[in-house]
């Protein structure tokens, strides 16, 4: 079935009076996913022991995200005009210890095996285009954040690396831990660089090197998302994110010591639905008229009142918020193709530039009912009106936003600066 | 709830903090003796490293007796003696007592402080006389030798106190596994911080490599198997232009993986796998055991230098070349005045030999001099915050120089100086000045701190 978003130009007034709000609220924070989780060469190979620390810094345009049908819609949803988008700017400070805390005591698995121990605290900027910032004031809320991210905690245990001819090949055992204690984050929000709740991903990798050239790394996680108390942007933040599970493959190819490409693909999918209590995502200007200047209520109008109004008060106003309870999205699903460029400049310093490309995704999009009231004059107030008889409740579509439902369908450029203090 | 949120995120930092924090740093602030691998008998003198001024660690001895010539095992950068643990299980399970398998630590057991060549001299020299000694002591044989298996930065460590401590003749066998002989594509020469030292010594073509393999790379009667990749690509330190840096002219030079395609060893498992610790044995094995007899030596008469005892060969070379154990030797040798001669004794049947002495005879006419000799070395010692460049001179041009960076008293077969000393870490220069006529300059001695402020704080 063809999505609307992705019909053509003149069925859009169709459009709109199904997905009024969806346009606005497609949004993503698209790296936060993939930082748990960084593709690329010998992440998981048994590194030497000793501290690294490194920077990426993670770039994405995203004007285009997957609906729940895994088509690519543009952003705005025909609620403004093509061509916006949100930006999003993360710099990744990475610090990476490996090494084996039980060396030489009689501890055992451990004394033998290398520790990992990651730290990923997030500083970010992202922000909505004018367009669709103007769109979510109207509901009061913001379009842009900025700030600290969650931390993200690794813990991991290398397994021996084995041998066989020309393949070498060692495990990893690891669990990320997502702490939202730091992360900025604003209710009022579309955009947050921190996410409000706790994540726990056990993760088991492999890393294999053939012939000391072309390096496989491989991974699959399970990502626990505990609860959101406080979900943000009237309720489209999932109060209950799905569990995500993830899997990972990359190839690399050394072309000479100090040149490698990598290709690989991410796969992540919600283990179920995402959740979201008592969304309370309205419009700020109530009651609303049913003509311009409000875009949408046009079409939200035949939208809620497919059956003919009685007579209303000219002009026609109505009174409208989202009926109280638990809904639910049918989960999200992203896959991705990543291509990687190293250089190693020296042991001390790596350079590293990836693209993660969307080839397929699902969204979260659930259906939202709204109670609609028609507005009568104030008896109290002359020129006010008051929330007057209910009328209907009428479905409507709306977007689940933030990590754990938005997935965007726009490719992510990173860089990756890795630097070994210890190293000469 | 927030009690709990904060409780657990202090739990995790105290966990990530404690994780990073070098255990030499964490537990001794902790009142905790921090755990290393120290498996000596309790009668083994255990030598103090000459880095950390504590006792090394390794392990060996512990019974069994000496019925061959034992084996030391020399691990590489920030590495520590339990990287040849495995290995010295395979030694015991092929026959070899825990008398025979010995390993030594050095350095800092970190990668927060990388290893350095002349750092470690020392500590070799003092865990091999242990040995020895120990052996000794607890056996009544001479223990004249030691074999030696070294990895990577071990390799260029064992090689430069064999050169500096005039040490070839008590090593029968040395096995150099990957070692940088001719420098390695990751050690920078523009390297920086605490970890220079290093790789500022094993940068390809770096000055101090050029000292090592000055006059030869394989000197003495000392039996070498330099065992390496060859391929360029299953060891990430040498890279295809320099993949045969491991050789060593005059070894048995073996690129395993080119040798056997398909074996794909990396840097750390050719030394420890067993089908290259089959290798390494074999190769000790064919070297023979000594006889019970005494070290060959050298006598001069005259112009003459002659091998005692009988059968012995004399091996000399001339031009501060090393003479090695390839060549035909003689029971004597001719010397011409004029020239300087390096020289030592083979014994063939034994395979023990002499350490390594020099000779210089002074030309036909010319008189003897009863002026003091000198030898001055600019800069002198002090704290250095960058590697310096050692110039020796002697008051006499005639004279040759010898000189130690380990510390121990310089004697002729020395290394020759033809060229400024590079020194890139702590060291204690000593320098003797020797005069065709024997004469002999007292020894200057001169203590640099390289990295330290003129305090000598580092």
């Amino acid at each position: 079935m063809a999505h609307p978003f992705t019909e053509k130009p003149e069925r859009r007034p169709r459009r709109r009076r199904r997905a009024w709000a969806a346009a606005l609220l497609a949004a993503a924070l698209p790296a936060q996913a993939s930082f748990i989780f960084f593709p690329g060469l010998d992440e998981y190979a048994p590194l030497p022991r000793g501290p690294y620390v490194d920077f990426t810094l993670d770039y994405t345009h995203i004007d285009k995200i997957y609906d729940e049908t895994g088509q690519s819609v543009d952003l705005g949803g025909g609620q403004v005009p093509p061509g916006e988008s949100l930006e999003s700017v993360l710099l990744l400070p990475r610090f990476l210890w490996i090494g084996n805390v039980f060396r030489d005591t009689k501890v055992p698995i451990l004394n033998t095996r290398n520790q990992v121990f990651r730290l990923i605290q997030p500083i970010g900027w992202q922000m909505a285009s004018a367009n669709l910032r103007a769109l979510d004031e109207r509901f009061g809320l913001k379009s842009r954040g900025a700030g600290l991210g969650d931390t993200y905690l690794l813990f991991g245990l290398y397994g021996h690396e084995h041998h066989w001819g020309v393949m070498h090949f060692n495990g990893l055992l690891a669990t990320t831990f997502k702490l939202p204690y730091l992360g900025q984050y604003d209710e009022q929000s579309l955009l947050n660089i921190g996410t409000n709740y706790l994540t726990i991903a056990p993760q088991l990798a492999g890393h294999a090197e053939f012939f000391g050239r072309l390096f496989v790394d491989a991974t699959a996680a399970y990502q626990v998302n505990y609860k959101n108390d406080k979900p943000a942007f009237g309720g489209l933040y999932p109060s209950d994110p799905a569990d995500v599970y993830n899997l990972e493959g990359s190839f690399g190819w050394k072309w000479a010591p100090r040149f490698y490409t990598t290709v690989g693909a991410l796969f992540r999918a919600s283990i179920g639905a995402n959740r979201y209590a008592n969304p309370d995502l309205n419009l700020v200007q109530q009651p609303t008229p049913a003509n311009p200047p409000l875009i949408q209520i046009p079409g939200l109008v035949s939208a809620l009142l497919p059956v003919p109004l009685p007579a209303p008060p000219n002009p026609a106003v109505f009174f409208i918020s989202p009926h109280p309870g638990i809904y639910q999205d049918q989960g999200v699903r992203a896959t991705m193709l990543s291509f990687g460029f190293n250089y190693v400049h020296r042991d001390s310093l790596v350079f590293d530039f990836r693209v993660l490309w969307p080839v397929e995704g699902k969204g979260s999009f659930f259906k939202l009912p709204y109670d609609t009231y028609l507005a009568v004059p104030s008896l109290t107030q002359p020129g006010a009106y008051e929330r007057g008889p209910f009328l209907t409740t009428v479905n409507t579509r709306v977007s689940g936003v933030g990590e754990a439902a938005a997935i965007p369908a726009s490719p992510q450029f990173l860089f990756r600066i890795v630097w070994l203090p210890w190293a000469p | 709830m927030g009690s709990v949120k904060t409780s657990s995120f202090l739990l995790l930092a105290s966990l990530a903090l404690s994780a990073c924090l070098p255990r030499q740093t964490l537990l001794p602030a902790l009142g905790i003796e921090v755990p290393v691998q120290r498996d000596f008998p309790a009668d083994f003198k255990v030598p103090v490293s000459s880095e950390t001024g504590q006792p090394v660690t390794g392990f060996g001895g512990g019974g069994g007796g000496v019925h061959r010539t034992p084996i030391i095992l020399v691990h590489g950068n920030t590495e520590a003696p339990r990287f040849w643990n495995e290995a010295r299980d395979w030694f015991l399970a092929h026959g070899y007592t825990h008398d025979e398998v010995w390993a030594v630590g050095y350095g800092y057991d970190c990668t927060c402080h990388f290893d350095s060549n002349d750092g470690a001299v020392p500590t070799i020299e003092a865990f091999v006389t242990a040995v020895q000694d120990y052996l000794r002591r607890k056996s009544g044989l001479p223990v004249a030798q030691v074999n030696i298996v070294a990895h990577s930065l071990g390799v260029t460590l064992v090689r430069q106190w064999m050169k500096q401590d005039n040490a070839w003749h008590r090593v029968r066998n040395f096995v150099a596994v990957a070692g940088a002989n001719h420098g390695t594509w990751v050690s920078p020469p523009d390297a920086h911080g605490i970890s220079r030292a290093g790789p500022l010594e094993l940068y390809p073509d770096s000055p101090w490599l050029a000292q090592l393999n000055r006059g030869g790379e394989t000197p003495g009667a000392t039996r070498v198997l330099a065992l390496y990749d060859g391929t360029g690509w299953y060891d990430v330190f040498f890279a295809p232009w320099q993949k045969d840096s491991p050789h060593l002219a005059g070894a048995t030079n073996l690129a395993y993986n080119v040798e056997h395609p398909g074996a794909g060893l990396g840097h750390l498992e050719l030394p420890r796998e067993p089908q290259t610790l089959d290798v390494i044995a074999d190769f000790i094995a064919a070297g023979g055991e000594p006889l019970p007899v005494d070290p060959p030596r050298l006598e001069r008469d005259g112009d003459v230098v002659r091998a005692q005892p009988a059968g012995a060969l004399a091996r000399c070379a001339e031009d501060g070349e090393y003479p090695d154990a390839r060549g035909a030797g003689a029971p004597q040798v001719d010397l011409q005045r004029g020239r300087l001669y390096t020289c030592f004794a083979d014994d063939p049947e034994s395979g023990l030999s002499s350490p390594m002495v020099r000779y210089l005879l002074a030309e036909t006419g010319k008189t003897k001099t009863a002026a003091a000799l000198e030898v001055h070395a600019a800069p002198a010692g002090g704290a250095f915050r960058d590697p310096q460049r050692i110039v020796l001179t002697s008051n006499e041009p005639d004279a040759y120089i010898v000189y130690t960076t380990s510390g121990i008293r310089p004697e002729s077969g020395s290394p020759l100086y033809r060229a400024p000393i590079v020194i890139n870490t702590g060291v204690t220069l000593k320098a003797l000045a020797i005069a065709a006529d024997g004469r002999r300059s007292a020894v200057l001695r001169q203590d640099y701190r390289i990295g330290a402020d003129r305090e000598g704080r580092p």
